[in-house]
């Protein structure tokens, strides 16, 4: 009831951001779900008084039980790294002073930030994440200008902005060693259900495949009309193929439905479903992001999907992502409510799954000007959770090293941002073109108890393109695990869920087949464009 | 085919009597739950 009461909030502030009922009513109900977290505390606290053998026997005895004994396990372990209660009421009494403070200071730096930009004869004040935006903008000239004003927009909060990252850093280093993790790392493995094993295996096949993505981008240059490296500024620039007839909404749902019922018939069926019973917000309104978003609504088993369709391919290929989320959770119905939590690195398996299938339906009847847009997307957005995540992960993990010895400068922030991306973007990449504020311009650094949101993107990136490439080998035999493997997702470990699919994500074999798909992409790229 | 979504099976509107039941007995029930962990663990 409460999911039903919340997710029909969000979809009214998702649909209009200055809807005040919804926003007021989203307030009320994370106010109420307070009194379930502190039940769940009570639990947890009294959870952790078991041994492991204790509820290994506790849960083995009962059915329900049974079915509940990850989400259990989980709790359990979690509870190992509860303080006392009295340190934990001292704690989140401190936190609202400290980093919740430090970050609401970043962020409302950067939201009242206002950066004046003139371009084509024509002034504006935009804020920094309008300003990112232009990034993707179809005139080089204006992706020029934007970058150079974040650049010099993040130099004027530089100062503030590196205290709210030492004080962050410094506070998540101090916790996460008093609750016993080894490291702001290991604390982001747990909630992840992965291993440090899986993470290695996955970084050092991630730094081997750094060339392959590095022709990617000198290909783009060539295209963009550089000599040999493309200027950082361009690497989100749109490449788009000759102008082609848009596609029409029911031509695109007509594509999705046989692109899904060639996997399989329940695919199928369900795109249908979703299509009929409007599932789905695609109307291009004013207020309304660019973006894609899937809200799942287990008590009623449906899902509801906000996108702007404006009949170009890559709305198609959206609209498939985001319609692969919703089947991910389809594959949940029935379990309790407990049992249908994912975390982050499996969170995008069906989606991208989903989008890829589409994309390769729709490769194989395009013109070769659809060909290249759909491609660029594709590869733009592999190379921005391998390459790019490659950095933050590095950046991330040196960041906290150096803070050990106290707090850091502008200019040694500065330094282990430019060390970190030179590291993951190289020779493709014009020198001196990476301006060192990157640190800056991403709020996710800056979300007080939410680090590392970088390596488990990558992991799903790549895993979904694993699970791809084995489609491809071994066809309808796929089909069955698949289904089964998406269904484990929420009660097993990233590494047990994969298992049951034969996956062993301990070998690089599994990682370079995900990246051998990605070089055909990109094989392909090359010689349509 | 309709490019907006269906959100009445939801509810009708943040004035229905529906989601102002639902409102409190999820209100209710919340209170109840933590009184109840309080209570047992």
């Amino acid at each position: 009831m409460y999911l039903k009461l919340f997710s029909y909030s969000e979809l009214c502030f998702s649909l209009d951001s200055s809807n005040e009922e919804a926003m007021n009513r989203m307030d009320e109900l994370e106010a109420l779900s307070s009194s379930a977290q502190e039940a769940q505390a009570h639990f947890k606290k009294w959870l952790a008084e078991f041994s492991e053998h204790e509820l290994e026997r506790v849960a083995g005895a009962d059915a329900y039980l049974a079915q509940h004994a990850f989400y259990l396990r989980e709790l359990r372990e979690q509870a190992q790294h509860v303080l006392s209660e009295e340190a934990e009421a001292i704690l989140g009494k401190l936190q609202q002073s400290g980093s919740k403070a430090w970050e609401k200071l970043y962020m409302r730096t950067v939201s009242t930030l206002r950066i004046e930009a003139e371009w084509g004869g024509e002034s504006r004040s935009l804020s920094l994440s309008d300003i990112r935006g232009l990034a993707y903008d179809p005139d080089p000239e204006v992706r020029r200008a934007a970058y150079e004003a974040e650049q010099e927009a993040c130099r004027t909060i530089a100062e503030q902005s590196a205290a709210c990252l030492n004080a962050l850093c410094g506070e998540a280093a101090a916790i996460y060693e008093r609750r016993g993790y080894s490291s702001p790392l290991h604390k982001v493995l747990s909630v992840s259900r992965m291993d440090q094993k899986t993470l290695d295996v996955m970084m050092r096949t991630i730094q081997e495949s750094l060339p392959m993505f590095r022709s990617y981008y000198k290909k783009k240059a060539e295209l963009l009309g550089y000599p040999g490296k493309l200027p950082f500024h361009e690497v989100y620039a749109p490449i788009s193929g000759e102008a082609v007839e848009a596609i029409a909404y029911e031509k695109a749902a007509e594509i999705i439905e046989a692109g899904f019922r060639s996997f399989h018939s329940e695919l199928g069926d369900f795109a249908r479903k979703a299509f009929r019973q409007r599932w789905i917000d695609a109307e291009p309104r004013s207020g309304k992001g660019a973006f894609g978003m899937c809200v799942d609504i287990f008590p009623i088993e449906e899902s509801r999907i906000i996108t702007s369709f404006t009949g170009h391919s890559v709305d198609v290929s959206i609209l498939a992502h985001e319609l692969g989320h919703a089947y991910h959770s389809s594959r949940l119905t029935g379990q309790t409510m407990v049992n249908t939590n994912y975390p982050i690195p499996i969170a995008e398996t069906a989606s991208i799954f989903c989008e890829t299938l589409i994309n390769e339906e729709m490769l194989r009847t395009s013109t070769s000007g659809e060909a290249v847009a759909l491609l660029e997307r594709s590869l733009s957005d592999a190379a921005y959770y391998i390459v790019d995540f490659y950095a933050r992960y590095l950046f991330e993990t040196r960041l906290y090293e150096a803070r050990k010895s106290g707090a850091l400068s502008v200019e040694a922030i500065n330094e282990l941002m430019k060390d970190a991306m030179d590291a993951a973007y190289g020779d493709s990449v014009v020198p001196g073109s990476i301006h060192p504020y990157q640190w800056i311009s991403k709020p996710g650094y800056y979300m007080a108890g939410n680090e590392y949101l970088n390596f488990p993107y990558s992991f799903g990136l790549l895993f979904s393109k694993g699970l791809f490439a084995r489609y491809k080998k071994q066809g309808e035999a796929f089909v069955g695990q698949y289904q089964d493997f998406l269904s484990a997702t929420s009660t097993h470990s990233v590494a047990e869920a994969a298992r049951l699919m034969n996956i062993d994500v301990h070998s690089s074999e599994f990682w370079q087949d995900a990246l051998r798909l990605i070089a055909g992409e990109i094989e392909r790229f090359s010689e349509l464009s | 085919m309709d490019l907006t979504w269906e959100l009445e099976s939801l509810y009708p509107s943040f004035q229905s009597e529906s989601f102002h039941r639902d409102f409190l007995q999820a209100e209710k029930l919340a209170e109840e739950l933590k009184s109840w962990a309080e209570a047992h663990f």
